[in-house]
């Protein structure tokens, strides 16, 4: 084919700028420390990039929520081992109270100890965190959880029940907190029928909670909190000696029936009723509704009635078996938020864990598509090297020859 | 006889001179633009008389003008293509500019604000950070903004070059045909190189084709078929205006005959460096301002309507953070009405709004209607897309709730004629979303603004039976207008109180102890959407009961005071991350995967930028060695080889030398005849 002289000069410039420009591009390569100059040299690859570059910084972000979290749950379980410490001593104080051989000074020294316990297991349940907010407090983190009512002088719980959650990954947020309403509110205070009424031939008659046990479930089933009438249990005792007992004026199904003995005790549902006197008669008593009690309060109680009733023999028998199980229900709770707590770090645990392994495998893969390979950079920046100069070289013989050099 | 000699001499003189001179012009126009080596011919003449008439014409072949003309219309247009495809394309190369990131920070902050709702630093730092993003959406549309201006200016300049490339061409059809096609006056050969040379330059502006007539013009014709140049050196111009966006110039011809008439021109097809630039505007850099646009505006709206249904660090409902502007429909130049249409985001619509224009087009009639279209990248309505209201009176507003298919692509249109009526046929473009991504704003730089908490408040009775708990409370409209909420931040009738009367039913009575709702029967213990259930749907939040209640339990629900730990309404916020907030066509079928997420969205649109780059830049490469092949061929024909015309040199010397000798031949013979007669 027939070269001009334009073509020869043309030919062999446009040579050396597609030279220039290769090596240009892997010199950027290598200064950038990545494959993907713009988006043009891998467009699918720099979409992923970005999808993973977000779900890197996200893992990030909820690995540092986990270890938050593990702080946090930390503190208060810390706090509430103090607290069922000190729980155990109260119930080892209170029964000892029982010992018939007690002065009441003996048993004054004893209620100090306890006051002593209140105000300890007091300040731990106003126990503050990390951030400078009430730890039990629910939502409200800047209302004190538990304060005193001067007028009633009962301790009563001021926050709500909100618990307060962390994402640790994408569809899992452990709650960082529990509200004291959950752990120390929500005590069931002892169940006990109300002091009998005697009435009719009877002239007095007493009802003593043998079996609490029995007793408690009797009462979680029969209590109706929409009719008020059906809690009220009547002995009926007939003139033959014989008693029945009915709710709210209808018999029960089985109806319980039996013999009466004057001062014999009728066991019924965990109880035991005494009725003195002579048939035909009745025995009122019927089921309170349920009222909660938290520790403070069971040891306010409990102190109260040694230091301010100076109660003794039996009327404070029935306090301390209020005191025993009110604090045996206390601890369960304290026990039972304890090891919920325990699995949350061990769900905590293990998440972190997956999540690390999920990091390093995104970062291995964004690495894959995004970073340059050293070797085949290099290699690929002198092998251009080379070609640039093979190209100059060339120019230079390509366009010195002419014709006209040799004609004199 | 010697007279005869000397008058072949002469003539061999005369030839070997016309040779040489031939000789040298095509070496002293070697580096003469669009120059096309000449040859001289000659005849001989009649009876042997020496050497006859010579001629000089160019060595050229048609065909390979025609291919490189051809070839640099594509090259040009690649390459004009290429360079602002690369612009756009290294924008989003670099990091720092990466809105992705401006997201993922803005959550990452939101993640630590969650964990320490109470504290206002972190609060801060989110708003700090929803700044940065704002900022980066601004730089962002501001640099494909001012891409946009420089197209506007290229186009100027470009039309300008080609109209004077059009006119020369013009000018030297007339010379040229005015010395006619006859042997005695063959027109100047360098005006024909002139005007091949200036139709090369308005072919790399578009792509033309071109007719020879019979008088020797050429006529040149656009690539669509309208002609540009006609005969008797008429010609047509081109001329860049804004229509109907006077920010978005078009290529109109303007006629010869009527200025006044400009006619459209189809912009896919124009070719070269102006179809190069309308190709890019149109197919890549105004889909990746309107996805950038509706990246804006779904993050802000979405983000804004969770943030509404939560509680701020002040215990009051919570507000926007982002404001959006509104916009103005633009009239078509063709309208005869004189009505007005703007628009507004309509607010919690922002998941219905897809990355396009829009086209309102009024029809006159008993009602008066209105039809919404969405636009395509050519600016033609996507068929399939459209939706039809009435309109009952004016100024007429239109939204999600009152347009038909309670559809309007996420928008609230406006339309008003107090300052002229609409006529039958009127249309308006809407572009919500060109200035989106610009005039994105934070509403307030307020740390106590940000909502995480939630408005309510559950909580059980202490003295309850059962163990029956509060399960999640989804709160799903906070607008006093639709929901017992009240501004600024409190609940009507709360606290309210829910009582469990047994056989799987709850009574619902408000704060004056008024029974206001009781629920069906639940069966299966499982106790959700306790006020659905109840009847009452216009509370706007829903909650469930979980655990075992007994009959006679109560619960109270209330307006959550006081509850700063509360972090509820942030979880929820920090969950928009990965869920699906934005549409990806304006038509789909009822079935199709149809939304995704900010980040698949962002990611779509990069992969989009280097997919358009990487395919022009094979296209560049593919038309640049066509274009280097079509250019060897042409030189090979007409392009001067030195070496060949140094032979030729020689050549024509020796022949001179050997005519001269011819003539002092004749004159020896000459001296001879006269000394013989002496």
């Amino acid at each position: 084919m027939r070269i001009s002289f334009n073509q020869k000069y043309d030919q062999s410039l446009s040579g050396i700028l597609r030279a220039q420009d290769k090596l240009l591009t892997a010199s950027a390569q290598l200064e950038k420390q990545t494959k993907i100059l713009t988006p043009a040299d891998d467009p699918s690859g720099s979409a992923r990039v970005v999808a993973l570059d977000q779900q890197i910084t996200q893992t990030d972000q909820y690995q540092a929520n986990s270890i938050g979290l593990k702080n946090s749950l930390n503190i208060e379980e810390t706090v509430l081992t103090g607290i069922r410490k000190s729980m155990d001593q109260a119930r080892l104080l209170t029964v000892s109270l029982g010992n018939g051989a007690y002065s009441q000074l003996d048993r004054s020294a004893i209620a100090k100890q306890l006051e002593n316990i209140r105000s300890e297991v007091f300040d731990l349940m106003n126990q503050k965190d990390a951030n400078g907010g009430y730890l039990f407090s629910g939502y409200q983190e800047q209302t004190q959880s538990y304060s005193l009512n001067v007028a009633t002088g009962y301790y009563q719980f001021n926050g709500d029940e909100g618990q307060k959650s962390l994402q640790v990954s994408p569809s899992v947020a452990l709650p960082s907190n529990d509200s004291g309403k959950n752990i120390f509110e929500d005590v069931n205070a002892r169940y006990k029928p109300t002091a009998p009424v005697a009435g009719g031939g009877v002239s007095s008659a007493k009802i003593i909670v043998l079996d609490q046990s029995a007793f408690d479930q009797f009462y979680q089933k029969n209590y109706d909190g929409v009719t008020a009438a059906n809690n009220d249990y009547q002995v009926q005792i007939a003139a033959g000696n014989t008693y029945e007992i009915f709710r709210n004026g209808a018999s029960l199904t089985p109806a319980v029936t039996g013999s009466f003995a004057p001062g014999e005790p009728i066991s019924f549902k965990g109880l035991t009723i005494t009725a003195n006197g002579a048939a035909p008669g009745t025995v009122d008593f019927s089921l309170p509704s349920p009222s909660k009690s938290n520790i403070l309060n069971t040891l306010t109680d409990i102190i109260n009635a040694v230091e301010r009733d100076l109660q003794s023999g039996d009327v404070l028998a029935e306090k301390i078996a209020d005191a025993l199980v009110q604090i045996d229900s206390a601890t369960l709770k304290v026990d039972g938020t304890v090891s919920a707590i325990g699995g949350r770090q061990n769900s905590i645990d293990n998440i972190f864990n997956s999540n690390e392994d999920l990091q390093l495998s995104n970062k291995q893969y964004r690495a894959d598509i995004y970073e340059v390979d050293y070797a085949s950079a290099i290699t690929e920046l002198t092998k251009q090297e080379t070609a640039l100069e093979a190209v100059q070289a060339t120019f230079n013989k390509v366009t010195g020859t002419s014709l006209f050099d040799y004609i004199r | 006889m010697s007279d005869s000699l000397l008058k072949i001499g002469t003539s061999g003189v005369l030839a070997s001179n016309g040779l040489l001179s031939t000789t040298s012009n095509n070496i002293a126009n070697l580096n003469t633009k669009g120059y096309i080596r000449q040859s001289t011919e000659y005849d001989s003449a009649i009876l042997g008389m020496g050497v006859g008439r010579g001629t000089t014409d160019r060595i050229v072949n048609e065909f390979t003008l025609r291919q490189v003309r051809r070839d640099t219309s594509n090259v040009g247009f690649t390459s004009q293509y290429l360079s602002e495809a690369t612009r756009v394309d290294t924008l989003f190369a670099n990091s720092a500019n990466s809105v992705s990131t401006g997201v993922t920070d803005l959550f990452k902050q939101l993640q630590a604000a969650n964990n320490d709702p109470a504290n206002n630093s972190s609060r801060q730092l989110v708003l700090g950070s929803a700044q940065t993003l704002i900022n980066k959406f601004n730089t962002l549309s501001n640099l494909v903004l001012e891409q946009r201006t420089y197209i506007n200016q290229q186009l100027d300049t470009y039309v300008n070059e080609a109209n004077s490339a059009v006119g020369t061409v013009a000018l030297l059809n007339k010379e040229i045909a005015s010395y006619g096609l006859g042997m005695n006056t063959p027109p100047p050969l360098d005006l024909l190189d002139k005007r091949d040379e200036a139709l090369r330059k308005l072919s790399e502006m578009m792509e033309i084709t071109t007719l020879d007539a019979k008088n020797g013009e050429k006529l040149v014709f656009l690539a669509t078929g309208q002609s540009l140049i006609l005969e008797q050196g008429k010609f047509n111009m081109l001329s860049a205006e804004g229509d109907p966006d006077i920010n978005r110039k078009v290529v109109k011809l303007q006629l010869d005959f009527n200025s006044n008439v400009k006619m459209d021109v189809e912009s896919t097809s124009l070719g070269g460096r102006i179809g190069g630039l309308l190709e890019f505007r149109a197919k890549m850099l105004e889909p990746t301002q309107n996805k950038l646009g509706q990246l804006a505006l779904a993050f802000g709206d979405s983000f804004n309507t969770q943030n509404k249904l939560g509680m701020d660090a002040n215990g009051q409902l919570g507000k926007d953070i982002f404001t959006f502007p509104t916009f103005n429909g633009l009239a078509v130049d063709r309208n005869t009405g004189g009505g007005q249409v703007t628009a507004i985001l309509e607010p919690g619509r922002g998941i219905d709004t897809p990355p396009n224009d829009f086209v309102v087009t009024f029809t006159a009639g008993v009602p008066d209607q209105f039809t919404m279209e969405a636009l395509d990248e050519n600016g033609k309505a996507i068929a399939g897309s459209a939706v039809t209201t009435n309109i009952a009176g004016y100024p007429a507003t239109f939204n999600t709730g009152n347009a038909t298919g309670g559809f309007l692509y996420g928008l609230e249109v406006t339309l008003d004629n107090s300052l002229g009526a609409f006529a039958d046929g009127d249309q308006f473009i809407l572009k919500p979303l060109t200035s989106a991504a610009q005039n994105i704003q934070l509403a307030t730089t307020r740390g106590e603004d940000l909502a995480l908490a939630g408005p309510l408040r559950g909580d059980f009775n202490i003295n309850n039976l059962g163990n029956g708990k509060f399960g999640d409370i989804v709160v799903t409209d906070t607008d006093p207008a639709t929901s017992e909420f009240s501004a600024p931040g409190s609940l009507d009738g709360a606290p309210f109180e829910i009582r469990f009367i047994g056989g799987d039913q709850f009574e619902i009575r408000d704060s004056a102890n008024t029974l206001v709702g009781t629920t069906a029967i639940m069966a299966g213990g499982q106790y959700n959407n306790i006020l659905a259930s109840a009847g009452l749907n216009n509370y706007g939040f829903d909650f469930s009961i979980t655990g075992v209640p007994k009959a006679g339990d109560t619960f109270t629900l209330a307006y959550n005071d006081g509850g700063f730990k509360d972090n509820r309404n942030g979880l929820v916020l920090g969950q928009l991350q990965t869920m699906d907030t934005m549409r990806k066509t304006a038509v789909a079928s009822a079935t199709a995967d149809n939304k995704y997420s900010f980040n698949e969205a962002y990611g779509a649109m990069v992969g989009f930028v280097g997919e358009k780059t990487s395919q022009i830049r094979i296209a560049a490469e593919s038309s640049n060695s066509l274009l280097e092949q079509s250019t060897a061929w042409y030189e090979s024909v007409s392009g001067v080889n030195l070496d060949e015309e140094a032979a030729n040199l020689i050549r024509f010397q020796q022949s001179y030398a050997a005519a001269a000798k011819i003539i002092s031949t004749s004159q020896t013979i000459f001296d001879t005849l006269l000394a013989a007669a002496r």
